[in-house]
């Protein structure tokens, strides 16, 4: 794993994205119980985003120059299944930019922050991220106040009340 | 009308326990998530050369016939 944050510390460095975050289950596993999980979702920013739909090919060049191989929707980068995701979405965007910096060993990432993440899960709203969604509760892994401001500013308080079953207030 | 065995205990055990795991640190959790990858990939190559092997015995069987 650290490896593969380096390398994607370089792609920052040398400009091929401008900005990222770790989201999705290895996330999650920065505030829950550990879960299996088999693919790095990394959500980014690019300077440049007129590029449509080819604004993974900058990326999967770059990294296709450093030797490592497109293994379906991911690029395999050190033994991780890396999937690169653009931001879509004033939530992800708000969530890539307050995300956590944290180090793993001796490498400086940047984690979404529990409350995004949640909020991330329910805009998504699989069964696996309601269920996802109960462990972070369960382990009183949120921000109450932090969570609900964030559901509020993206609209997202009648999905909530749905998975709840309560009024949020 | 049947007794059942009283779970209170159990349950709260294992809930005791994820929060536990939760408490590791990231490096740990990757760890044990890395461990979980690798059993999965041999479990998987394990299948795939049983699968292999059971079609090899059927055409081996099927030539006998």
């Amino acid at each position: 794993m650290e490896k593969t944050l380096r390398v994607l510390n370089g792609m920052v460095k040398d400009g091929v994205i401008e900005r990222y975050a770790i989201g999705g289950a290895v996330a999650a596993l920065f505030y829950i119980e550990p879960i299996n999980t088999n693919d790095l979702d990394i959500f980014f920013h690019v300077k440049d985003s007129s590029a449509g739909l080819d604004i993974l090919a900058p990326l999967y060049k770059y990294l296709s120059g450093l030797g490592y191989k497109v293994k379906g929707e991911a690029i395999d980068i050190e033994g991780w299944p890396v999937q690169f995701l653009p931001i879509f979405n004033p939530l992800l965007e708000e969530a890539v930019e307050q995300a956590k910096e944290v180090r793993f060993q001796r490498t400086n990432t940047r984690v979404m922050q529990a409350e995004h993440l949640v909020a991330i899960m329910l805009q998504t709203g699989r069964l696996k991220d309601h269920a996802r969604i109960g462990q972070f509760v369960e382990l009183d892994a949120l921000d109450q106040k932090q969570l609900a401001n964030i559901l509020v500013r993206h609209g997202l308080i009648k999905q909530w009340e749905t998975l709840t079953r309560k009024k949020v207030k | 009308m049947k007794e059942y065995p009283d779970v209170t205990e159990l349950f709260r055990r294992k809930a005791q326990r994820r929060k536990r795991l939760a408490r590791l640190s990231f490096e740990e959790k990757i760890a044990i998530v890395n461990k979980w990858r690798k059993l999965t990939k041999n479990i998987r190559e394990s299948q795939g050369a049983i699968n292999q092997g059971s079609r090899a015995e059927r055409r081996r069987v099927g030539k006998g016939r």
